[in-house]
């Protein structure tokens, strides 16, 4: 829970930016719509073009099992979900925002021995041992 | 003192304080019932496995039964969390073909029996406790190394420390850190050999604090292992629920 929580955060803190980047490969591959259209999510759909909603692009290969709809519709120029990141928090092997490959789980019981992990399991009441 | 406190299944399941034979003084542990649980186990050696001391956290109410089958006798049914609200654990001691020999906690002290693999969760530590009760020493080590040391209270000679081998179930903050236990209690899987009920409880033995730490290095308690207030914080920062405590 932890972990899937700080790479969601992670993830998110870098959107923008992976964002950015998108659209400018976009505009590069010859796609001439002005800046303020783009930003349009009728724009696209105004010119009869329904991009198919794909996976975030990954120079790893990434392809999540199960991209989330787009909750504005096919709108922007990529037909990426608005919501990419969660897709991109799901990959497995690495994506686009150059995160470290997640850990390999570990195949034995973990050690519950450091200090901290124990903190759940304190619990306050008053003592009945023997004394 | 909250009276009245149910310390488990288990626990409850073993009414009276007749005294037991000590089965736990020296490892591996012998199962209490040996008519019943030591037949029905399987000779083999026990795992070696991973270094520690496996740890099964229950989910749910679980049955211990004398035997790895699901038609073998039920020994107790361990409540999924203790009378002071902990999770309940179990000390792992063998594996077999799916199913767990664990050290089961209350009375008899040093009772075993099997559960299926697949109805706990799974942990380790390679930490371990061990109290000496001539010198009233204890020693927490990690593997090999030795972490803390400590001058203890162990029980007078009318109502003496239980002597084999423990777990730590239950790890206690309690609400008067200036009491008779200190800031924390540890509560053990052990019961006193004596005393079948103490302060509302079942006779349940604890490493804990105390607020009479002249009683420290003497035979004074009435069966719990007192150490020093600041010594307990630590333990309670070391130790996780599971944790091997051996008393000797």
């Amino acid at each position: 829970m932890t972990a899937r929580s700080t790479s969601a955060t992670t993830t998110t803190s870098r959107r923008r930016p992976v964002r950015s980047r998108l659209l400018a490969a976009a505009l590069a591959g010859g796609a001439l719509l002005g800046a303020a259209s783009m930003a349009s999510p009728a724009l696209a759909g105004g010119l009869g073009r329904d991009l198919p909603i794909q996976a975030c692009p990954s120079p790893q290969g990434c392809r999540p099992s199960d991209p989330t709809p787009d909750p504005k519709g096919p709108g922007d120029l990529t037909g990426r979900p608005d919501d990419c990141t969660v897709l991109l928090a799901d990959c497995d092997g690495g994506d686009i925002t150059d995160r470290p490959r997640p850990t390999t789980p570990p195949t034995q019981p973990p050690t519950v021995d450091e200090p901290g992990d124990q903190a759940a399991d304190v619990v306050v009441a008053s003592p009945s041992f023997t004394g | 003192m909250v009276l009245g406190l149910a310390l488990g299944g288990a626990c409850s399941a073993s009414p009276g304080a007749t005294p037991v034979s000590d089965t736990t003084a020296a490892p591996p542990v012998a199962a209490a019932d040996p008519t019943a649980a030591a037949q029905a186990a399987p000779a083999a050696a026990p795992n070696p496995g991973p270094p520690g001391t496996g740890i099964a956290r229950l989910r749910a109410d679980l049955e211990v039964r004398q035997a790895p089958d699901t038609t073998a006798p039920v020994v107790t049914t361990v409540p999924a969390r203790t009378g002071f609200g902990s999770r309940s654990v179990l000390s792992i001691l063998d594996e077999h073909d799916g199913w767990l020999e664990v050290l089961v906690p209350g009375r008899p002290n040093g009772r075993t029996g099997w559960v299926p693999a697949d109805e706990v969760e799974r942990r380790r530590t390679t930490r371990q406790v061990t109290v000496d009760l001539a010198a009233r020493e204890l020693i927490v080590a990690d593997g090999d190394r030795e972490l803390l040391r400590s001058a203890v209270a162990v029980g007078a000679d009318e109502t003496p420390t239980p002597t084999g081998r423990f777990f730590v179930t239950d790890l206690v903050r309690t609400p008067q850190p200036t009491g008779p236990y200190g800031p924390f209690a540890l509560g053990l899987s052990g019961r006193s050999d004596v005393l079948d009920q103490f302060g509302g409880g079942d006779g349940q033995i604890a490493i804990h604090g105390t607020n009479a730490p002249d009683s420290i290095g003497r035979a004074a308690s009435h069966g719990c292992v007192r150490v020093p207030n600041d010594v307990v914080g630590k333990l309670a920062e070391l130790l996780v629920l599971g944790t091997p405590v051996t008393i000797r």
